[in-house]
């Protein structure tokens, strides 16, 4: 099968939507995305980073990699305590854990979405592979910068 | 740069840096380049915050040059012990990229690949992982980047209710994700090359521009191989700006290629 000749581009899309009105509806504040880039080779993540890994169609993983300013940020919002690893992973997997329940829902059995997983330390999550291709959508959210990326195999 | 060096750009804001940073002011390139900084609590090299900014290595040079001056910026400093400590990581590293690399891009992937592991020679602070968290290395390869336009700026948040499902896109908020990136210009054909801008934006005006637009560039280049993009030279640069030309005829016809096969345009 053909990963990138199934789900288009706007299919795709719909995963950077869902992280968008995700973070807008738990916030009040959109991000706002800046210049994108395709990195090849090594990634930089951000302290904290959501992973939806998906297989089917496409085969990768999209990831919210977000510092501790945005995490306690959306804290904050959620009237939870800044400040603390556990709540700062906690809101980090639920909201690539929201992401990935709602692209379930629009692409059913289209598309095998697992459950989404959660790092505090500035790495990719040990299960998954860093793709030779990653295309980075870095934003701003409250005058912090964080980053969208999406890893497909090619 | 090579490893010794990347090893040791490392830059830390200031533990006084909100007393020191009253009454200064800066371009905003420059506070960008602080703003990344003090959300790294353990600090980061010059290579990453041009990938973190968006910034060329110029700007970030100058960017940190300045906060050094303003001492609202320090270089990590670290001891001979911890040097070779993590110059052993580094290599190590490089090792194991190597042998999950296939053997054609091996070949090319100079020692300065390690660049990036040397970022995880300094331990990071323990945390309470949901799910086991990696401390080793990824795949060191080169960084390098194709440099897309800007993401169309969303609408404000309708709702601020803590729940929400899945909607029908507000019509108003996909017209702003998929604002029309101007029309792309005729692809001009260099004395060395051809230039690869004016491909992307053909790339991206199939799809209107935004966000479709560039993850169909994503998935256009998904199919051209990794060597081809490697041997072009572009490592050195890591970002591909207005003014990269494609010289090797074979990767751009991978690239002319890969755009007809998969978002069915014609580059050639």
């Amino acid at each position: 099968m053909n990963p990138s000749s199934v789900l288009s581009a706007s299919d795709l899309a719909v995963f950077v939507n869902l992280t968008t009105n995700c973070i807008a509806t738990v916030s009040g504040t959109p991000p706002v995305f800046g210049d994108s880039s395709i990195e090849i080779g090594q990634l930089t993540f951000f302290k904290y980073s959501g992973f939806i890994q998906v297989e089917g169609p496409l085969n990768g993983w999209i990831c919210l990699s977000l510092p501790a300013g945005v995490v306690d940020g959306l804290l904050e919002a959620l009237k939870e305590p800044p400040g603390d690893e556990v709540y700062r992973l906690d809101i980090t997997g639920e909201v690539a854990f929201t992401v990935a329940a709602n692209a379930r829902a629009r692409f059913g059995e289209t598309l095998l979405i697992h459950p989404a997983l959660a790092t505090g330390d500035g790495c990719i999550e040990q299960t998954l592979e860093q793709p030779a291709m990653t295309l980075r959508m870095p934003f701003t959210w409250r005058n912090h910068t964080a980053q969208l990326l999406v890893g497909l195999r090619s | 740069m090579d490893m010794n060096t990347a090893i040791l750009d490392r830059y830390l804001i200031a533990a006084d840096f909100e007393k020191r940073v009253i009454n200064c002011t800066f371009p905003a390139g420059v506070w960008s380049v602080a703003a990344v900084l003090a959300e790294i609590s353990e600090g980061t090299s010059a290579y990453e915050l041009e990938t973190l900014t968006g910034m060329s290595a110029q700007q970030v040079r100058e960017a940190l040059e300045r906060l050094l001056a303003k001492k609202l910026v320090q270089q990590n400093l670290i001891s001979w012990s911890e040097f070779t400590a993590a110059r052993a990581q580094a290599l190590s590293a490089a090792k194991t990229a190597e042998a999950s690399i296939p053997r054609a891009v091996v070949a090319k992937v100079t020692p300065m690949a390690a660049i990036p592991a040397a970022t995880t020679a300094q331990p990071q602070a323990a945390v309470a992982a949901k799910s086991p968290v990696r401390s080793g290395s990824a795949p060191a390869q080169q960084n390098v980047a194709a440099r897309l336009g800007s993401i169309s700026r969303p609408q404000a948040a309708a709702s601020a209710t803590n729940a929400w499902v899945l909607q029908k896109p507000d019509p108003a908020q996909v017209a702003a994700f998929t604002a029309a990136i101007p029309e792309s210009p005729p692809i001009e054909e260099q004395a060395n090359g051809r230039l690869l801008r004016p491909m992307l934006a053909k790339i991206e005006n199939i799809k209107g521009g935004g966000v479709e637009g560039q993850l169909l560039v994503y998935q256009v280049f998904l199919r051209v191989p990794y060597q081809l993009l490697h041997d072009e030279g572009i490592k050195s640069l890591h970002f591909v700006d207005d003014q990269t030309v494609i010289q090797n005829p074979d990767l751009h016809a991978a690239i002319v290629k890969a755009a007809k096969d998969v978002a069915g345009v014609d580059l050639a």
